[in-house]
Order: C-alpha cells, then sequence, then structure tokens
C-alpha cells in the first residue's frame, strides 16, 4: 500500500495564558505523518502531547502555525476534517447520566451516521467488548475500565482515517489491552493512521511503526524504534527515553528514596 | 418534559435551517442536553439523585416561591414600585440561579472532548448552546413569575399578562446577558477549579437567600408601610434594568405615555435586543473559546503556595493545643485542610452559618422598631435563644464532615496501624469545633457580652461546653463513620429527619435545662464544672470507640 502524507505541522506555536503568566507549550513544532502507521507520541509530562492532539482534533482553535489533515487546512476545512477523524481522550469524558447506547447513538448521529448502522455496530461492537449486558446502564456506576470502553467504541463507531489516542488503554484490563492493540496493528494494516500518546513506554514501543519524542515543545527524536536504537545496544524504550530527555540518575535518585525510609 | 420541548424547537426548523444550521445535530445535542438536565438533582439538595424528572420538579418548586413574589402586585400600591419588585427580585433570582444551579452544564468542561472534535459547524454549536440556555432561562423565568402573570391578568387584563410575559421574557434575556459578562470577567481571572469554588459560594449564598426570603417575605407583606411604598423617578432611576420594565408596563397598566414612560419602554425593549445581538456575535464565541481551555493546568504563582504553607501552621499550633495523641493531632489537621476545599461539605455545611443570621433577624424582626421593646429584649434571658442557634452550626459541620464525594480517598485510614479509631473521630469533632464553630459563636457572644453585659459570661461558657457535649454526642451515636468517607448519595431521607428531630430536641433541652438553671442563684456557675466533667467523659467515650463499632 502506497504511504501518503495524511498529517503535515509546520512551525506550530501554542502558549496558554492564566492571568499575566504566560506558558509556552509548543515552540515551533514539525511534523509530517504518513498514512497507515501506528505512530507513538511520547514525551515528559507537560511536554505538549496532549496539546498537539488537542489541535490537530480542533478542540483548541487557537494556535500559530500551519497544519493539513488529509491534504485540507484545518483552519479553513475543520469540520470536513473532524468527519474523518476519530478522538479518544486522556480523561473518561463521558456524559456519564447517559447509558452507553444512548451516548454511541449521539455520537453516532453527530458524525451522520444512519440510525440503523449505529444500532448495528452499537450492539456488536458492546459485545465484542464484553459491555453488552451494560448497555443499558446509566454510566455514572461504570468502572474507569468500562468508561474507557465506550470511549474507544466511541472513537472508532464512524470509521475514521486518523485515530488520535491520549492514553487509551488506562483502566483497561488484560483482555481488553490485548484486544485493543490488534484492533490498532489491524487498523494501520487497512491505511488508517494511528496517533498515539502514551506515557506506557513498552506499549508504544511494541506497537509503534515510528516514535516521536518531543519535550519542551519541540521533537528531540524522530524515527522507528529500531532507528532511534541504532546508536545504541538493544536499549528499552524507557532507557532511550531517559536518555534523550536528559533525566538520567534515576538510580541515584532511587537510592536517595530508599535512604529517606531507612534512616 | 423533553420530548415536549423538542417539538416547540422543531417548530422552528425551517428558520435554523436557514441560517446554515445542521438541524438534525442541533436537536441530537439538544436532546442529549436536556435529557441529562433531567437526571440531574437540585445544586442545593444534598442528594445525588438519578431520578428522570427533575425539570418538572424545579418547575414546580420555584412556581411555590413565585406565588411570594406575585403577592407584591397586590401588596404594593403603587403599580411601578410593585412590578419594580418583582422584576427586581425574578432578575436576581434567574441570575442567582443561573450561576448557582446552571454552572454545573454551563462550564462542562466534557463538552470540550465530546462536542469540539466533532464535526459540528460553529452556527450549529453556538446556536445549540444559546437555546440549552434559553430553555433553561425560560423554564425558570416562567416557573417564577407564572403566579405574577396570573395576579396581573386578575388585576389588570389578558393583554397586560401577555405584556408582562414579553417583558418578562426580555428581563431573562437582559439578565442572560449580565451574568455572560459575569461569567466572562471571572474566567479572565480564575482557572477552572477556582471558578467552580466560586460557584459553590454563590450556592451557599442561595440557600442563605431563600431561607431569609422564606423566613422574611410574609412578615414583610404584614407591613402597611409596604402597600403605601411609591418609587421616585430620579436620574439614576434610568440605570436600573429592572425599572425599565416595570415602567413599560405601568405606561401600559396607566394608559400614560409620558416621555418618562416612553423611555422606560424604549429601553425594555433596545438593550435586551442588543445584548442577545452581542451574546451571538461576541460574547459566546468568546465563551467557548475560554471554555475550551478551561481543562488545561497551568502552574500557579509561587507566592500562593506559600501563604497556603503559613496557614497551615497556624493550625498545626490549633492542633498541638487542643489534641492529645498524635492519631488525634494528625486527624485534626487533616480534618482542618480538608473540610475548607470539599465542595460538597461547604455547600451542605456552610448554609447553617447564614440560617442562623436570618434566624437572629426575624427574631430581632418580631421585637420590631420599638425602643421600649428593645430595651425589653436586652432585660430579658432572650440571648440564650441566639446562643443555641449556634447548635445548628455545629450540627451541620459535624454531620456532614463524613460526607465526601470521593470517599474512597479514606482508604488510607483503614490501612494505617491505628488502634484506637476514636481519636480520629475525636480529632475531627474538635477540628470542625475549633475551625468553624468557635468563631461563630464569638461572633454571637461578642454582640451578646456587648447588647446585654458581661453578666451573660458564666452563660456562655456553659452554654458553648454543652453545644460542644450534646452535638458529639449526638454525631457519633448518628454515625460512627470517618470523616470523608461516605458517599453523599447515601444519606437517606428518614435517617436525615430523624437527625433533624433528633437536634431539634436536644436544642430545645438543653435550651431549657440552661434557662432553668438561670433561675437558680449561681444555678449556672455551679452547673459549669458539672458541664466540664460531661465534655471530658462525652470525648472518653468517643476516643474509646473500637473499629468493629466504626461503619463502612
Amino acid at each position: 500500500m502506497n504511504s501518503r502524507t495524511v498529517i503535515s505541522i509546520k512551525n506550530l506555536h501554542k502558549s496558554y495564558k492564566n492571568g499575566v503568566t504566560v506558558n509556552h507549550v509548543l515552540k515551533g513544532l514539525d511534523l509530517d505523518i504518513k498514512s497507515g502507521q501506528i505512530i507513538g507520541y511520547i514525551g515528559p509530562n507537560g511536554a505538549g502531547k496532549s496539546t498537539t492532539v488537542k489541535i490537530l482534533c480542533g478542540i483548541l482553535t487557537d494556535f500559530e502555525g500551519d497544519i493539513k489533515v488529509l491534504d485540507m487546512d484545518l483552519r479553513t476545512n475543520d469540520i470536513e476534517v473532524k468527519k474523518r477523524i476519530g478522538y479518544i481522550p486522556e480523561n473518561a469524558a463521558l456524559y456519564d447520566t447517559l447509558t452507553p447506547s444512548e451516548y454511541l447513538q449521539f455520537v453516532g448521529e453527530l458524525h451522520g451516521m444512519e440510525e440503523e448502522d449505529i444500532q448495528t455496530k452499537t450492539a456488536k461492537l458492546l459485545n465484542l467488548f464484553e459491555m453488552k449486558a451494560h448497555a443499558n446502564e446509566r454510566m455514572n456506576s461504570f468502572s474507569k475500565g468500562m468508561k474507557q470502553k465506550i470511549l474507544i467504541i466511541s472513537g472508532l463507531i464512524h470509521n475514521p482515517d486518523i485515530i488520535f489516542m491520549d492514553e487509551p488503554l488506562s483502566g483497561l484490563d488484560a483482555n481488553a489491552v490485548i484486544i485493543v492493540k490488534r484492533v490498532l496493528q489491524q487498523l494501520a494494516r487497512e491505511g488508517k493512521t494511528i496517533f498515539y500518546s502514551s506515557h506506557i513506554m513498552d506499549v508504544v514501543e511494541k506497537i509503534s511503526d515510528r516514535i516521536i519524542l518531543i519535550d519542551n515543545g519541540v521533537v528531540l527524536a524522530d524515527g522507528s524504534y529500531e532507528e532511534l536504537n541504532s546508536d545504541s545496544h538493544n536499549e528499552s524504550l524507557e532507557n532511550l527515553f531517559t536518555k534523550l530527555t536528559g533525566t538520567s540518575g534515576h538510580s541515584e535518585t532511587a537510592n536517595e528514596i530508599i535512604n529517606v525510609f531507612e534512616n | 418534559m423533553v420530548n415536549f420541548i423538542i417539538r416547540i424547537v422543531r417548530l422552528f426548523k425551517g428558520l435554523f435551517t436557514m441560517m446554515g444550521v445542521d438541524y438534525h445535530q442541533l436537536e441530537c445535542i439538544l436532546r442529549v442536553k436536556l435529557t441529562m438536565d433531567n437526571r440531574r438533582g437540585f445544586s442545593t439538595s444534598t442528594k445525588k439523585k438519578d431520578s428522570s424528572n427533575q425539570l418538572i420538579l424545579q418547575s414546580v418548586v420555584y412556581a411555590v416561591i413565585g406565588i411570594f413574589i406575585g403577592t407584591l402586585i397586590n401588596s404594593v400600591g403603587d403599580v411601578l414600585t410593585a412590578y419594580t419588585m418583582v422584576f427586581s427580585i425574578v432578575m436576581v433570582m434567574i441570575a442567582m440561579l443561573m450561576i448557582s444551579e446552571f454552572s454545573v452544564i454551563l462550564i462542562d468542561t466534557r463538552d470540550n472532548a465530546i462536542l469540539l472534535p466533532r464535526p459540528i459547524n460553529s452556527r450549529t454549536m453556538t446556536l445549540a448552546k444559546i437555546l440549552h440556555i434559553a430553555i433553561y432561562l425560560l423554564h425558570l423565568s416562567l416557573s417564577l413569575s407564572i403566579a405574577s402573570v396570573v395576579f396581573t391578568v386578575i388585576n389588570y387584563g389578558f393583554v397586560a399578562g401577555l405584556f408582562f410575559l414579553l417583558m418578562i421574557f426580555l428581563a431573562t434575556l437582559f439578565t442572560l446577558f449580565l451574568t455572560n459578562l459575569f461569567y466572562l470577567g471571572l474566567m479572565r481571572f480564575v482557572n477552572g477549579e477556582k471558578l467552580k469554588d466560586i460557584m459553590v459560594y454563590f450556592q451557599i449564598a442561595m440557600a442563605i437567600i431563600f431561607m431569609g426570603a422564606y423566613q422574611l417575605l410574609p412578615r414583610l407583606i404584614e407591613m402597611n408601610d409596604l402597600y403605601n411604598s411609591q418609587m421616585k423617578v430620579e436620574w439614576f432611576t434610568y440605570l436600573i434594568p429592572s425599572v425599565w420594565f416595570s415602567g413599560s408596563i405601568t405606561a401600559l397598566i396607566s394608559s400614560v405615555y409620558s416621555l418618562e414612560n416612553i423611555t422606560f419602554l424604549f429601553l425594555a425593549l433596545l438593550l435586551p435586543l442588543g445584548s442577545l445581538w452581542l451574546i451571538i456575535k461576541y460574547l459566546s464565541p468568546k465563551f467557548s473559546l475560554r471554555l475550551s481551555q478551561m481543562d488545561v493546568n497551568v502552574s500557579k504563582p509561587a507566592k500562593r503556595k506559600e501563604e497556603k504553607a503559613n496557614r497551615f501552621s497556624y493550625s498545626n499550633k490549633v492542633a498541638q493545643l487542643l489534641t492529645q495523641s498524635t492519631i488525634e493531632c494528625t486527624s485534626f489537621k487533616m480534618v482542618w485542610k480538608m473540610s475548607g476545599r470539599e465542595r460538597k461539605f461547604k455547600q451542605t455545611a456552610f448554609p447553617a452559618f447564614g440560617y442562623i443570621f436570618v434566624l437572629i433577624v426575624v427574631t430581632l424582626f418580631q421585637v420590631g422598631g420599638d425602643e421600649d421593646q428593645f430595651a425589653n429584649l436586652f432585660a430579658s434571658k432572650r440571648y440564650l435563644l441566639f446562643v443555641y442557634f449556634s447548635m445548628f452550626a455545629a450540627f451541620a459541620v459535624c454531620m456532614n464532615i463524613i460526607y465526601s464525594d470521593e470517599p474512597k480517598s479514606s482508604w488510607f485510614f483503614t490501612s494505617m496501624p491505628i488502634s484506637k479509631p476514636g481519636d480520629i473521630l475525636s480529632g475531627t469533632i474538635k477540628a470542625v469545633f475549633a475551625k468553624y464553630v468557635l468563631p461563630l459563636y464569638t461572633v454571637i457572644a461578642g454582640l451578646i457580652l456587648y447588647f446585654w453585659s458581661y453578666k451573660t459570661l458564666p452563660d456562655l461558657i456553659y452554654a458553648f461546653a454543652s453545644i460542644m457535649v450534646i452535638t458529639s454526642l449526638v454525631t457519633v451515636m448518628q454515625s460512627k463513620a470517618l470523616p470523608f468517607s461516605k458517599e453523599r448519595s447515601s444519606q437517606d431521607s428518614g435517617n436525615n429527619f430523624m437527625k433533624g428531630l433528633l437536634m431539634m430536641l436536644s436544642a430545645g433541652l438543653l435550651g431549657l435545662t440552661h434557662w432553668g438553671l438561670t433561675y437558680i442563684q449561681y444555678g449556672v456557675i455551679a452547673g459549669l464544672p458539672i458541664m466540664l466533667v460531661l465534655q471530658y467523659l462525652s470525648f472518653r467515650y468517643i476516643k474509646h470507640i473500637k473499629w468493629n463499632q466504626i461503619e463502612d
């Protein structure tokens, strides 16, 4: 399958104001993302990962720079872009006084899906994620993992071309994690692009075709795991992350912590 | 109710489509938002009710409150004054209710993750938000003013009733504009969490205003002066929004179209419509933009953290002074700190503090403005009544301290090697007394010492000791639960009723005993050591509570 550029980011800047304080989160980010890839988007807390995802999904609109998604300018064609993307947010943001069936019906309708199509897909997906028994219960009593399953279904139900995921596996049980990972790999094989932002390095290492490491609003490293590892000798992504973000000395810190306990 | 509202909205489908709105998406968003409104409880309610008729229930409650407002039309002789009062109350109530009841929905950052990534155009999104707010506000204002409409129709005819409805609609619109400005102003200076804190204080103020209005309005209406009161139109009267609307309806009722009345009519029509244009064009998009950035964490300035650290050291000192064991001291400090941050605790416990002052004002109202009667009051033992009012606050803080929105966080109590959980309970009670009851009591006692005399001092000490004994005992007898360890929805009405009854009975019994003692020479002074011994024994009892007695 021929890969084409589906996301193009040029000189992206974003800052937040809180009273007189200005926090520069993204400082001239440049990225080109090809179709059919799983992109592992990693970085320390406050690096700008969630902000990038929120901009690409059209949640944050006041940014500087140029962004093209599926060859469309995000500023001028945001609706067309949103029709073809799916977003699975970091926090379990759901209208939890609704039931899963009501919520998925709502999301499907907003994406212009036919009612019958929504109902068929909802029933099948809830069954596959072992949520069929809870289809008509209000979600405010659900566990974090159950809510996460609904979020994943709601991000995929309209069959988007690009899927943005912010810590999608948090709270899921082992079986659900394996299923979601397989689903993502299968979707990528079908030409869909997965933009996967996470802190869980071993998952990113295993499923990503390309890993982008950002820190302090700029790209520190970009390439496949093998490329990033070319200068090292079979180092884990966790160790590479530590090296690249310049936060070495974990063993010393660990020893100091133990000393605090023991003295 | 939701289907009924949607059917009305559907009548405007053609208009909305012409405006470039995706009607299907609009209806879809409105239906979901209204369904959620219908499933949520009152903000003044302590329960997380999941019943599905909240909108109808709210309408009934506000309609009953509206009857009190509507009676002003007949209770005040001058039409302009009467309607100015009605519009002022309705507008203030709409603004306060919108801030207290609707903020949760309006400042719902979940919309950022759920609605913003969907292919919804800005017109549909803006109209959905405005319609949702408009439906809520209209439901609110119509419920509040339905009685006033009836009074207007009875007094001045059907046309006046219709015109009053139009004015209520415009007044609601203008209130929406002012509230929107208020929100935008706040959002400019405070982040999401602080904003939610401010809203809690509005909810507390609302609860106190409702209580105050319930107690004071009937007494106000009985006053003859109110019927004869007349408002003079000065230059600044034109700056008061409620007068624009009352002036307009006065013009229609009296058929006097003076320059003054025409100006009011002009202002009443022009400014609300102009404000609607401003809302759609500027305020709503600006609001959405600020909302989209609200769940982003931006670090706070260091100065604030320093201030909080100092406050913490103050609580440390008080804790060391009032507690005896390490566990009791730790529990004291934790409760001191957390109670100031738990929004639900503040929302349910703090109104009681306001109620006390309402009760004091109501009692003074009964005395009236007569100097002789005031002299009689200060010669009487009525101060005992004021002193025992503070027991309501003591009960409110003690009984609500066990509830939390995140009760699971209390796991650490059971995971710690604590042999005597009674120490946690005694530390908790001491903390809420020291932080909340003592300052309130000091204010009341100070006023009593000033207005009565220093001779009341033994009474004041005795009363504080007895309030502490009974409140702490009743609290632990009612529920031996650890602080912030129970879910608020676990409260049940029957239990609450029993608690209230027990509280009233014990307050009455204590007050009567104290009153009786004042008739015995040195009775109170003799009773004081007994009460202090009882206080020691009550804390001894609490400290000896064992793990098997603690509620899950």
